[in-house]
């Protein structure tokens, strides 16, 4: 062939136009599947086996503490004085009955629903202060950011636990589930603020948000749009591990004396049944040993999410 | 000093961009609590150009010369220290961001890194679309088809517009970078390195892209690059930068027929062509040394610590005009600006 | 022409000895969506004194060849095949033996030098313990000495000031210079440089590059130079080799390669570059579509489902590397197209859609050989 060779004298130029469609379905065939991040964060994390394991358990949890009552013979604030103080299995209580004649069942299901209400309250209340002040500091710096991490710097200089008691002691009508959900969702919020404010920091200078600001948007949009949904794998691995540990400090402060006084809630529970430890364990070991299932799933759950969304956890199957 | 000089057909239009003395300077922060500025690095430093409508002009410098600072600067996402940037016939610097983004319908910019340059959490449709509903210009059916002859326009399948950035190539993601840009229909485009993070095979299609986009729209590109191979293919003027200043101006033929400053000389030069037989012959012109930091640039002419010809040719007291003198940027009879005491055309390639 | 298709000893040359074989190169990556073939079959010899250009984009397999010859890859990739160093296979080598080899028998210089240096010793000292390693009679002295002579040979202003900094004291440019005097330090036989200048500007590329070429004639050591730059390997090497999709599709002299391109795939690179010496503007001809999955690659050659020569046949096996003339083969059943002075505006469309259905890229670990773009200069 010659310099002056033109195109049309290939014989594949006719050619190449027909076989071109060929080429393309070939190429869509045998490329491997496209999967949008969404799928393969589920994938990642239906496949770690004690994630899922630790979902199943406490979703199981949660269905019993719901649907339980319905079919349970027994009401949780059912007083029973010729049933009091039976064990476990007797008389139609499964888990036996507490000094009044209660049952002890009734009662871990209606802890179990009190103490969910309690994390979603205090890890929503958290969730929001948190945002609220890891955006502005992250987002706006300077002075705001200044000010902000000063205080939250200030706040976690005082331990959590302490300021929980002189807050419940102080306000003794705030001791039902609902206040004491309160009380830790106001004190909750100290490090998602941290771990959101130096994640827009690094995101801030990604040429997504510079691109959003080249078009003009405001910086709600930027926030909402752009910001918050890439943060949304620290802030749900946070939100489990904050339920975990708001269920524990729910615990605490009531065994200290200072948490739920007028309801029931898992904490409650095992605060009493600490007293009768020795002469009916049913009624410490029960609700204790369900306050550490609960935490323990939800741990699973969180650790299993972190991993899922963390893309240097990509292992390779060797 | 500006480049109408360099293109005489364009002395009679109205630029659609002037840049007259930009500055963009980074205070550096000392130590301690009370962090004061203990210096400043200089990015920016008395940039001037013009862009006139339905041009591209190269913007062309190694890291740290300042070209992207300058393409910032412009698009008001890093305000300049000092400068005009008209636009329009309108000042832009110190403008605020609500009197901003009326104008950005008319200025837009496509960033470098197409990895980095996209939400990854949001659908393409959702970032093509993301300008038409920041300005409120079309919404339901309407934008739909908008953005699918968006996606079209930029050669890419709008049955894809709901998959997400990461299930693209890195030329794709690009494209759409572009289609983002596009939607609001403006005059100028900003293109700080478009080109320089996709494979040889892919960067060509989007530079063939560019320049049909460009003749089928009347765009006005300014095009910041650092490989000089690709701004000369699609340049009609090129600009050179060193360490925040524009040390030449010509149009493309002028520039690589008679580089007239020693360093825009030694760029062409060290630039590998893939043609053996030239390689083997070619003379290289090795400069030595680094580029200083923008923070401490010498006296005089900023290039004159690694410039050959300060070193080899010039005597003593020529040395002297280099440090003690700025040179300006102007013609010194070798047909275009240059900023260069003893600027001098020579054939390089 | 010949039609030989075992490709394994196709680079023999009877007449001089090869110092580096490689033979039938594989390496596999296990990862979450299926096994990453990153190298499929790779076949070359290094002949002593010989520069030989690797040419290929992002996920070609470049890198990882050469990092699987050193011994390099992370403990998880399966590499079969064989590559021999003097005569000795280095695949089947222990760490201490292999370890020896390296810097002695190989030395490697990588795209970003803070691989090679260790932040938290001089330079100095690093050269000399390189030195020393693999000569303990060497005195500490000398070594120094020996680091000093070797800094001024890779043109570091004030060696003797210099040996006694770190790092990060350093510009890229001369960081890389001092992982060249560290690659020298043994006079080895062989330098491997993979994308030594890709992170640097264009003015500190062409100083890199000619202390590389200082190097080169100092020890005397043949070169595989691996880069994505069609236009570093045009000055500097002698002979190169194409990669795509983990394979070597063409290879030959250099200037057979660049004039004369009998495979596609090359062409079509060379089409799609900007040319810093052309007058006249010529449209650029871009390949449409991406390069294959390494998991799921199409049937036959992997370069059909983008080939503009595309035909039926093309996909029923994946074309051997032929002979088309002395010491040039390409792997392309129709490479007779391409024969004589075939532009490559003459098969490519320079039409600029790209209408192809996405793909989720390969994510090789540890081995992102990803051309960095060196345009950053924001502060």
């Amino acid at each position: 062939m010659t310099t002056t060779q033109q195109p049309q004298n290939l014989e594949t130029g006719p050619a190449t136009t027909t076989e071109q469609p060929q080429a393309a379905q070939i190429e869509r065939e045998f490329t491997i599947k496209a999967r949008s991040q969404r799928e393969q964060i589920i994938r990642r994390f239906v496949r770690n086996k004690q994630a899922m394991g630790g979902f199943v358990v406490f979703a199981l949890v949660l269905l019993i503490a719901w649907a339980g009552p319905l079919v349970y013979g027994f009401e949780f604030a059912e007083l029973k004085p010729e049933d009091a103080s039976v064990g476990p299995g007797t008389a139609g209580h499964l888990l036996g009955t507490d000094g009044l004649g209660r049952d002890l069942l009734a009662q871990i299901m209606r802890g179990v629903q009190r103490s969910t209400l309690v994390i979603l309250i205090a890890v929503g209340i958290s969730l929001a202060l948190g945002l609220l002040v890891g955006l502005l500091a992250g987002y706006y710096g300077k002075w705001v950011d200044n000010l902000l991490m000063r205080l939250v710097d200030l706040i976690l200089t005082i331990p959590t636990l302490v300021v929980l008691i002189v807050v419940a002691s102080n306000f003794p009508n705030a001791r039902t589930a609902i206040g004491i959900a309160i009380i830790i969702g106001i004190f909750g919020w100290l490090d998602l603020s941290r771990i959101l404010r130096s994640q827009i920091l690094g995101l801030r200078e990604r040429e997504f948000i510079e691109a959003a600001h080249a078009l003009g948007a405001s910086d709600r949009r930027i926030m909402f749009k752009h910001l918050i949904p890439n943060m949304l794998g620290s802030i749900i691995v946070w939100a489990t591990l904050a339920a975990a540990v708001t269920i524990l400090i729910e615990a605490s402060l009531t065994y200290l004396g200072f948490g739920v006084a007028n309801d029931i809630s898992l904490g409650k529970l095992v605060a009493d049944g600490v007293s009768a430890a020795q002469t009916r364990p049913w009624l410490f070991y029960f609700p204790g040993l369900m306050l550490l299932l609960i935490a323990l799933c939800i741990n699973l759950i969180g650790d299993g999410i972190r991993d899922a969304f963390d893309p240097s956890n990509k292992k390779v199957r060797a | 000093m500006t480049a109408t000089e360099a293109r005489p057909e364009a002395a009679g239009r109205e630029p659609i961009l002037k840049v007259t003395d930009l500055t963009k300077y980074f205070p550096i922060k000392g130590r301690g609590l009370i962090r004061r500025t203990v210096g400043q690095v200089k990015a920016v430093d008395g940039v001037s150009l013009e862009l006139h409508p339905g041009e591209i002009l190269g913007l062309v410098g190694e890291s740290g010369c300042g070209k992207s600072t300058t393409g910032r600067a412009i698009m008001h996402l890093q305000p300049a220290t000092s400068g005009s940037v008209v636009f329009q016939g309108r000042e832009l610097t110190g403008l605020s961001r609500g009197k901003m983004r009326p104008l950005r319908r008319d200025i837009q910019i496509v960033f470098q890194d197409p990895y980095a340059s996209l939400n990854p959490r949001l659908p393409v449709f959702d970032i093509v679309a993301e300008p038409l509903i920041i300005h409120k210009l079309a919404k339901g059916e309407e934008l739909r088809s908008r953005v699918r002859a968006l996606l079209e326009l930029v050669g890419l399948n709008p049955e894809h517009a709901n998959r997400f950035p990461s299930e693209f190539s890195g030329g794709q993601r690009q494209r759409i970078g572009i289609a983002r840009a596009l939607a609001l229909e403006p005059k100028v485009l900003v293109l700080d390195e478009p080109v320089s993070a996709l494979d040889v095979s892919i960067q060509a299609g989007v530079i063939n892209l560019l320049e049909d986009l460009r003749d089928r729209l009347g765009l006005a590109y300014l095009f910041i690059a650092h490989d000089l191979s690709v701004v000369r293919h699609i340049s009609d003027r090129i600009a050179v930068m060193y360490l925040g200043w524009i040390i030449e101006i010509a149009t493309t033929d002028d520039l690589f027929d008679k580089p007239s400053h020693p360093y825009t000389q030694a760029l062409l030069s060290a630039i590998p062509i893939p043609d053996p037989r030239r390689e083997r012959e070619r003379k290289r012109i090795i400069l030595t040394g680094d580029v200083p930091s923008p923070a401490n640039p010498p006296s005089g002419c900023r290039f004159r610590t690694r410039c050959q010809k300060f070193a080899n040719v010039l005597s003593e007291s020529q040395q002297t005009k280099c440090i003690d003198e700025e040179p300006a940027l102007e013609d010194r009879g070798t047909g275009h600006p240059a900023a260069c005491h003893y600027a001098e055309a020579i054939r390089v390639l | 022409m010949s039609t030989m298709t075992k490709p394994a000893h196709h680079m023999d040359k009877p007449s001089a000895e090869a110092i580096l074989e490689v033979d039938n190169l594989e390496v596999h990556f296990p990862t979450e969506d299926g096994i990453v073939r990153a190298v499929r079959g790779v076949s070359y010899r290094l002949h002593p004194g010989e520069v030989l250009g690797i040419v290929g984009e992002s996920g070609s397999g470049k890198s990882v060849t050469s990092l699987a010859i050193m011994g390099l890859l992370p403990k998880s990739a399966r590499i079969t095949g064989s590559v021999k160093f003097r005569g000795r296979e280095l695949l089947e080598m222990g760490d201490k033996d292999l370890s020896r080899i390296r810097g002695k028998g190989v030395s490697m210089i990588f795209q970003d030098p803070m691989t090679s240096l260790d932040p938290v010793y001089k330079v100095g000292y690093q050269i000399a313990e390189t030195v020393r390693q693999h000569d303990k009679n060497v005195s500490g002295k000398a070594a120094t000495a020996r680091a000093v002579d070797l800094l001024e040979l890779v043109g570091i202003p004030n060696a003797k000031d210099r040996v006694t900094s770190y790092p990060h004291e350093f510009s890229g440019g001369m960081r890389q210079r001092v992982v060249i005097a560290i690659a020298m330090a043994n006079q080895p036989d062989i330098i491997i440089a993979d994308e030594p200048t890709t992170a640097l500007d264009v003015t500190v590329q062409a100083q890199i590059l000619e202390v590389l070429g200082t190097a080169m004639e100092e020890t005397g050591a043949a070169t595989v130079l691996i880069t994505h730059d069609l236009g570093v390997v045009a000055g500097v090497a002698d002979r190169m080799l194409v990669m795509y999709a983990g394979r070597v599709v063409e290879s030959g002299p250099v200037d057979g390669v660049y004039y004369e391109p009998r495979m596609p795939y090359t062409l079509g690179l060379l089409g799609s570059l900007p040319r810093l010496d052309q007058t006249e503007k010529q449209k650029l001809t871009p390949i449409k579509g991406s390069p294959p999955s390494m998991v799921n690659p199409p049937p036959g050659c992997p370069f059909g489902p983008r080939c503009p020569l595309h035909i039926a046949r093309c996909d029923e096996a994946e074309p051997p590397l032929t002979e088309v003339e002395a010491g040039h083969w390409a792997a392309c059943i129709r490479n007779e197209k391409l024969e004589g002075d075939v532009q490559a505006t003459e098969i490519f469309d320079a039409d600029s859609t790209d209408l192809t259905d996405p793909v989720v890229a390969d994510a090789l670990p540890g081995t992102d050989a990803a051309t960095v773009a060196t345009g950053e200069d924001r502060p």
